[in-house]
């Protein structure tokens, strides 16, 4: 059993980046709200929502750097009623630039398993990496 | 580069500026699957500025908040698949269904573009 704690790699206060877990492919990610009240994006403020936006649109590119990724698709699914998250998933390729033949590659056909020590193994690279990103912001 | 983007077929475009567009999918997987595309070829969301990402996310917001009330749902998928390397989201709402079964979805030609100016009329930006 992984500790949660183990699989963040960037947290503000505000907004919590880690790994799922029960990822889909290597390098899952959750970006997620610290505020398990709001269960809505759109029940943010803009200034906060677009905080949580650059957060994601940040965590999408060092992943793609990390994962050395094809691609990372950004999902807000927005379906059970959980805190504000969105899952990004580095791809290394797709078969298909149609949405739904893309999505079926690993939202239908992909089976969550439970995240492992293995899946850790990039998590002080995602570290370093949100942090110069942060920086240079 | 040239973008593997379709063109948006006449009639089909809800919002339009010098920046982005706004339009029903040419072959949407539920009624009213929109998509909100940025007009400079830029390959990914952290190339570009921050306030430019500011005005497309502050769109999309408002796409959403306009299929809500066009479609009287609860639920709007936001999706960025990345797959052509040229930004856009996918909005995809969620009628009565459960979790991400709207993928098993055979994406269908678009037939009804009657529901752009349905949208429209319901747009409005904060």
């Amino acid at each position: 059993m992984i500790d949660f704690a183990n699989t963040i790699f960037f947290d503000d206060g505000q907004v919590i980046a880690c790994l799922a877990s029960n990822p889909w492919k290597p390098g899952h990610t959750i970006v997620c709200l610290n505020d398990a009240s709001v269960k809505n994006l759109w029940e943010l403020s803009l200034d906060d929502a677009t905080h949580f936006w650059k957060i994601v649109s940040g965590a999408q590119k060092i992943l793609r750097e990390v994962y050395e990724a094809f691609n990372v698709p950004i999902m807000y699914w927005n379906i059970k009623q959980m805190s504000v998250h969105a899952h990004l998933i580095p791809l290394q390729s797709t078969t298909d630039d149609n949405l739904i033949e893309f999505t079926k590659e690993f939202v239908v056909t992909a089976v969550a398993r439970e995240i492992t020590e293995d899946d850790l193994i990039e998590i002080p690279a995602l570290k370093r990496g949100m942090e110069h990103l942060i920086q240079g912001d | 580069m040239m973008t593997r983007l379709p063109k948006p077929k006449s009639g089909a475009i809800i919002y339009e500026d010098e920046k982005l567009y706004v339009c029903l999918a040419n072959y949407p997987i539920t009624n009213g699957h929109i998509v909100v595309v940025w007009k400079k070829e830029v390959a990914d969301l952290h190339l570009l500025t921050d306030r430019d990402y500011d005005y497309l996310m502050d769109t999309v917001s408002a796409i959403r908040n306009a299929l809500l009330k066009t479609f009287k749902i609860k639920k709007v998928h936001l999706i960025y698949m990345d797959e052509i390397k040229h930004v856009h989201w996918h909005l995809v709402p969620r009628y009565n269904e459960k979790g991400t079964d709207i993928f098993t979805h055979k994406p269908k030609r678009l037939a009804d573009f009657s529901m752009a100016k349905k949208i429209k009329k319901n747009l409005k930006f904060q």
